[in-house]
């Protein structure tokens, strides 16, 4: 099966060589001036917008790509537009590797064809800055949503789920079910995303708490990805498997990767595993018993608050109060929590085939409008 | 044996191998049944995912829309049997036509306008992948036929039944490259192109046909992700473009084209899916593995050049076989140009 007609042809393989050299300069070029310019950004404030007409609000609710957790961002984006009488968007960059330069230019597009007022997840906590610095310059109100930039940032605030406390609450939770001891792997995202070193911190939180009862063994980073999960979750139960007591997840591909080896492979179901958001094969395990539980998020009520928040800012004057109660979290220090949840084997059926959505939490931060916003 | 010695994945094989049974004795977990399942069931997918990328490297050209193809071919799979409730069968045949339908596109594109794969393929592969999330909106297919899962996940105690279609796509490969007259017509365009031409094969139907054939890999390793992940995700694909030029250039397929082993290919997928199995095993820093795994490729592919060299430096350069045999010439020694007097 080893065929050869000819070899070489060695200048192609230079010029190969050479492209790819300058592509990697190019990027590294990049890189450096995206770093230069968040240094010097300017810090956060919460100015007034121009108060318009209804007609003339178009609100954006923009994802970092294509990806199944924001898709409630679209049911929420239509139910705000039928509830408030203006346009808005549920616009997905088209880069399924989260590409800052594909979100900014599409930003930029929606910036031309009239949009007045985004709810952005920040593809790069740096180099998103630049966008958001000349979206203020316009007048145009921006919040980070479902992930956060660093301050100063230009956002007037980050509406997310918490991933520091809810991955400390998740590992709590697995070592009350496992009896306050044992040893646990922990699961989790990509090395380049702000929250997985959060995540890993909240795991870390959860584990000293139970003053050295629960060992973490093993973390298994950067494997949030349909090809890098299965394998990453097999080898690790294949070495630890019988020596794990329970397994969490902070990540979607994880996640449905472990349920689908428990759900196939019984020898391992002693290990308790709870993993992240809904999808069928996560839910459809827990129905039938072999996890222990997820972790929901709110994904459509970030969608709902935003747009509601945005239309406040346009169609009122509202601005972000100067008292407002934000919390202080890694990245920034005017965050909102958008709420996070557990849905244990009891509660499966229940919550099996929904929307990733939790009312109570969207219900609150709706109530508590007044306290983040100003409003003439 | 002596031919087995002398190709360029035998050293990489020995050092998988030798490495293979010391972490066997060091960490007992390592030779347990289910971990070489594990692997196995990883290198399967590999293998025809390299498989896909060595059929345009064989032409000297390459597909970044590998991933793509699979992308869009996971989503038919999961539409027609989940939605529009046909046959597994049938909605398997329809995502394998359309994968060597999109790879026909490319060929054709590729063939008529001159323009480098490179460039369509980025294109289209960029299309393919949109289509697919926006068939989904981003959300997965979960219902999955019982005979994908169990070819994903079932195992006969070590042996992962993914193994099946890997082997019989890799031998099916190495045997058209071999024997068949088309894909001896594609080393050669790969391997020279002017003398292919000059011998009368037809540049362009070689373009066609590899990418013809890699969309229909393509197709064949996103089916079988489906079993694996139990789940249809328009995701599937959105990571496979180094593993598609890791296995067969670590397996010795040339970037310049004309040498495609698919033995090689199918070798370098077992040992990528071993070297990522034991650094979780040997539960190396996460931090650390990425550099860790691109470090250990990068020798592997040095040693293969190192035992290339010491072999043609004790002048027992490899035979070119067959093409003499089938009338383009006999194969020279040096491995110039078979035939054609051409340099």
């Amino acid at each position: 099966m080893h065929e050869r007609v000819k070899p070489h042809q060695r200048g192609r393989t230079k010029q190969t060589l050479a492209f790819a050299a300058s592509l990697s300069a190019a990027a590294l070029c990049a890189g450096t001036a995206t770093s230069a310019s968040a240094a010097t950004r300017a810090p956060a404030r919460a100015g007034a917008f121009a108060k318009m007409a209804k007609s003339k609000i178009k609100i954006a609710l923009v994802p970092g790509g294509p990806n199944v957790y924001f898709a409630p961002w679209a049911a929420a984006a239509k139910a705000a537009s039928k509830e408030l009488g203006v346009t808005v968007s549920y616009v997905v960059p088209p880069t399924p590797t989260f590409d800052p330069s594909v979100e900014i230019s599409t930003v930029d597009s929606l910036v031309a064809k009239g949009y007045n007022a985004f709810a952005i997840f920040p593809d790069g906590e740096a180099s998103i800055i630049p966008l958001y610095t000349r979206l203020k310059a316009r007048g145009i109100p921006v919040i980070d949503l479902a992930g956060c930039t660093s301050d100063p940032t230009p956002a007037l605030f980050c509406f997310a789920t918490n991933v520091e406390a809810s991955a400390k609450y998740e590992t709590q939770v697995l070592t009350k079910a496992m009896g306050g001891k044992g040893k646990i792997a922990f699961l989790t995202g990509l090395l380049t995303d702000a929250n997985t070193a959060l995540r890993e911190a909240g795991v870390k939180q959860g584990v000293a708490a139970s003053h050295g009862k629960v060992k973490l063994v093993q973390v298994v980073s950067n494997i949030d990805s349909p090809s890098a999960a299965p394998p990453a979750v097999e080898s690790l139960l294949a070495s630890k498997g019988s020596q794990l007591t329970g397994m969490l997840s902070t990540d979607y591909y994880p996640s449905v990767a472990a349920a689908s080896v428990l759900t196939s492979n019984k020898q391992f179901r002693h290990i308790l595993f709870i993993g992240q958001d809904n999808d069928p094969t996560v839910m459809k395990a827990l129905e039938k018993g072999y996890i222990y539980g997820t972790m929901w998020q709110n994904s459509y009520g970030q969608g709902v608050v935003a747009a509601q928040w945005l239309y406040k800012m346009l169609a009122n004057g509202c601005t972000v109060s100067p008292h407002a109660p934000f919390t202080k979290v890694g990245q920034t220090s005017n965050f909102i929590n958008s709420g996070y949840f557990f849905v244990g084997r009891q509660k499966a059926a229940q919550y099996a085939h929904g929307m990733e959505s939790i009312p109570s939490a969207t219900k609150q931060v709706l109530g508590e409008t007044n306290k983040f916003l100003s409003c003439p | 044996m002596n031919r087995l010695a002398r190709t360029q994945w035998a050293p990489l094989l020995a050092a998988t191998v030798v490495a293979g049974v010391v972490l066997s004795f060091t960490t007992k977990q390592f030779g347990s049944s289910f971990n070489v399942y594990t692997i196995l069931q990883t290198a399967a997918v590999y293998a025809v995912i390299g498989l896909a990328q060595m059929m345009v490297l064989a032409v000297a050209d390459m597909s970044l829309a590998v991933g793509g193809i699979a992308s869009l071919a996971t989503i038919v799979t999961g539409n027609l049997y989940q939605v529009q409730h046909w046959p597994i069968g049938a909605a398997i045949g329809a995502a394998l036509v359309l994968g060597l339908g999109c790879g026909l596109v490319n060929g054709v594109v590729i063939a008529a306008t001159g323009l480098s794969g490179f460039i369509v393929t980025l294109a289209t592969g960029t299309a393919f992948t949109g289509v697919a999330y926006g068939i989904t909106s981003s959300i997965p297919y979960s219902n999955i036929a019982s005979v994908l899962t169990s070819l994903g996940q079932g195992r006969a105690a070590f042996f992962s039944y993914l193994l099946l279609p890997a082997i019989a796509m890799t031998l099916a490969v190495g045997a058209g490259f071999r024997w068949l007259p088309t894909g001896r017509a594609l080393l050669a365009v790969g391997g020279n192109k002017d003398a292919a031409v000059l011998s009368g094969i037809s540049q362009k139907r070689a373009i066609v046909t590899a990418h013809a054939v890699s969309g229909l890999l393509a197709a064949i390793a996103a089916v079988l992700y489906i079993g694996v992940l139990q789940s249809a995700t328009p995701a599937t694909g959105s990571d496979w473009l180094i593993i598609s030029f890791a296995v067969p250039i670590i397996g010795g397929t040339a970037l310049v084209g004309g040498e495609a082993p698919a033995s090689g290919c199918f070798v370098a997928a077992v040992v990528l899916a071993a070297i990522n199995d034991a650094l979780i095993v040997l539960n190396v820093n996460t931090e650390a593995v990425q550099m860790a795994e691109g470090l250990l490729i990068f020798a592997a592919v040095i040693a293969g050049k190192l035992g290339q060299g010491i072999r043609t430096g004790s002048g027992r350069s490899p035979q070119r076989p067959g093409l003499g045999a089938r009338g383009f010439g006999k194969a020279a020694p040096d491995g110039a140009a078979p035939g054609l007097g051409l340099p």
